[in-house]
């Protein structure tokens, strides 16, 4: 369709010419846009693919956030000093454990929370933002490490790929030229064995990978649902 | 910071809650005017309603695969869904739920938005750089337009004469005049575009920016930038700002903005641009929807697998309902 437009401008000018500004001026929109389409670019990047480069061991298709901002998740005043102080309140120590805890079902952390809350009595808003801060800095900090272990998961895997990649190729360049019965010998046969469990090991940790990669974001939804819980009890 | 449970505002609003609850309790069928939401849940291949009286789902549609991009009839009547895996448009109805038809598309449709009128559906289809134009009445394909590479956001004027549509890659919001079906002028903005949506005064267009951070708001007449509007949140990181989903409300004073994984709604003045809240909604908050009245904003949090409601007056977040795995869109009939 844009092909014709010179065409189109062509007319136009005629126009113009023949019927006076007032004219031209009609006809001027067909021009086409003043700032033209670019020539085909490449696909564009996705969110958070700008920082993957640096982290060629990152085997997830979510991409690597390494940390957790409390932002996401607390709408209440900066949290600075309560991100330290948590750790010198016994009752909020006490409490987190469970609340961090993957297993803790969403009602179990309610009814703790409540309890807290109830304890801390005239200081519920401030003890609760404590209680805030330790829970979002211990699941951060079992998400760093979530993410630390999946790096170093795919390190294995590439290694153990590197490894089966030259025991297959040993093995071939082994056979070569040899009778069947030399094939067959037990040096061989268990060459040939590893080879195949090397193999199975390496599907079956990369089928693992795809729940693996969920992790970081399961820990996250669990900091976001505490942190809800816990907004919803202050005044 | 107690979230307060969701309150109907005024009084006649309140008074025909009571009415309805009171149908509902002796059995007789509620007036067709009540309100639904319909979320479209990405993950699930479904379409969740919520009835918006009591905000708790009451059906799930079962849709093609991987729903996306949703809107109404101007009379409410019909709901259209972009299924993007099966390339696609599928009409249901909004009393029924019965699929009602399907449109073409091309490939990978993920939003559209219907001209006002009803007719045409102007689609953005994201593997093959055009916009496709359907017939809603005929159901057939009536054009195509070229735009940049991976078109997705679509906005249409109130008076529907210009349509804008954003291209991903090329960064770029394309003004097409729906008389000619003809780019008229390309606008660049910040990386990966998704979302452009009009004042109801046709004074500006707005247009959001994912990993750019920003939004343009541009004058349609002029196609300039008037303003690009950076956020800033104390305690989240600036690469999680990801501005997405766009609403202005009708007496154009005030605009929302989702911003992705930062979980926050920003509540923009849109005459001075000053942001006046963040609001913290759920996770990942992707699209928006005013209820009809728009006393109501409700947000798709793809990650919290939730719609927020916001109290449009108090700007305030009232409640979450659980809806199917990562919602995407919304809207809400009356």
């Amino acid at each position: 369709m844009r092909l014709i437009r010179p065409a189109v401008l062509a007319a136009a000018l005629a126009l113009g010419a023949a019927g006076g500004p007032a004219a031209f001026a009609q006809e001027a929109p067909a021009a086409g846009p003043k700032t033209p389409l670019p020539a085909p670019t490449p696909r564009a990047v996705q969110p958070g693919q700008g920082k993957q480069a640096d982290h060629a061991d990152w085997p997830c298709v979510q991409p690597r956030v390494a940390e957790l901002s409390y932002g996401q998740m607390w709408a209440g005043p900066p949290l600075d000093a309560a991100l330290t102080a948590w750790r010198d309140d016994a009752l909020v120590r006490e409490t987190i454990p469970t609340l961090v805890a993957r297993r803790t079902k969403t009602e179990e952390a309610e009814t703790v929370l409540r309890r807290f809350a109830h304890a801390a009595g005239a200081d519920k808003n401030a003890k609760l933002t404590l209680l805030f801060a330790g829970v979002f800095s211990e699941i951060n900090a079992s998400r760093s490490a979530v993410i630390a272990g999946i790096e170093r998961y795919a390190r294995k895997q590439r290694d153990l790929s590197e490894r089966i990649k030259t025991e297959s190729l040993q093995l071939a360049s082994d056979r070569k030229g040899k009778d069947m019965a030399a094939q067959m010998s037990p040096e061989l046969q268990q060459k040939e064995q590893t080879l195949t469990w090397d193999t199975r090991i390496y599907d079956e940790r990369a089928q693992a990978l795809t729940y693996v990669c969920e992790s970081p974001v399961i820990l996250e939804q669990l900091a976001f649902e505490r942190g809800r819980a816990i907004q919803a009890l202050m005044d | 910071m107690r979230i307060p449970p969701a309150r109907p505002r005024a009084l006649p609003a309140r008074l025909l809650a009571a009415g309805l609850g009171l149908t509902a309790l002796t059995g007789f069928a509620g007036p067709a005017s009540a309100e639904k939401i319909f979320v479209s849940n990405e993950r699930d291949h479904t379409v969740t309603v919520i009835d918006g009286a009591s905000l708790k789902p009451i059906e799930t549609i079962k849709t093609g695969r991987r729903p996306r991009g949703i809107t109404a009839s101007p009379d409410g009547k019909l709901i259209y869904v972009c299924v993007s895996d099966d390339n696609r448009v599928e009409v249901y109805d909004a009393a029924t739920y019965a699929l009602v038809r399907t449109l073409p598309s091309g490939p990978d449709p993920e939003l559209f938005v219907l001209h006002p009128s009803g007719n045409p559906l102007y689609i953005a289809n994201e593997d093959d750089n055009m916009v496709t134009i359907v017939d809603t009445a005929t159901g057939q394909k009536t054009a195509e337009i070229p735009v940049g590479v991976e078109p997705e956001g679509m906005g249409i004027s109130p008076d529907g004469k210009i349509l804008v549509n954003t291209s991903e890659t090329t960064n770029m919001a394309h003004f097409i005049s729906t008389d000619t079906n003809e780019i008229v002028e390309n606008v660049l903005v910040d990386s990966r575009p998704r979302v452009a949506e009009f004042r109801p005064d046709n004074k500006h267009v707005w247009v959001s920016a994912e990993v750019g951070g920003t939004v343009s708001v541009i004058d349609p007449k002029s196609h300039q930038v008037v303003k690009r509007l950076t956020f800033e949140i104390p305690g989240v990181t600036a690469e999680a700002i990801q501005p997405v989903g766009i609403r202005i409300t009708r007496d154009n004073k005030t605009a929302y903005v989702a911003l992705g994984p930062a979980n926050r709604v920003a509540v923009v003045d849109t005459e001075t641009f000053a942001i006046r809240k963040y609001l913290l909604v759920g996770q990942r908050v992707w699209q928006l929807a005013f209820s009809p009245d728009e006393s109501r904003l409700y947000t798709t949090n793809g990650n919290s697998n939730d719609i927020s409601i916001i109290d449009v007056a108090a700007e305030k977040v009232t409640k979450s309902v659980t809806t199917g795995r990562s919602p995407w869109g919304a809207v809400s009939v009356p």
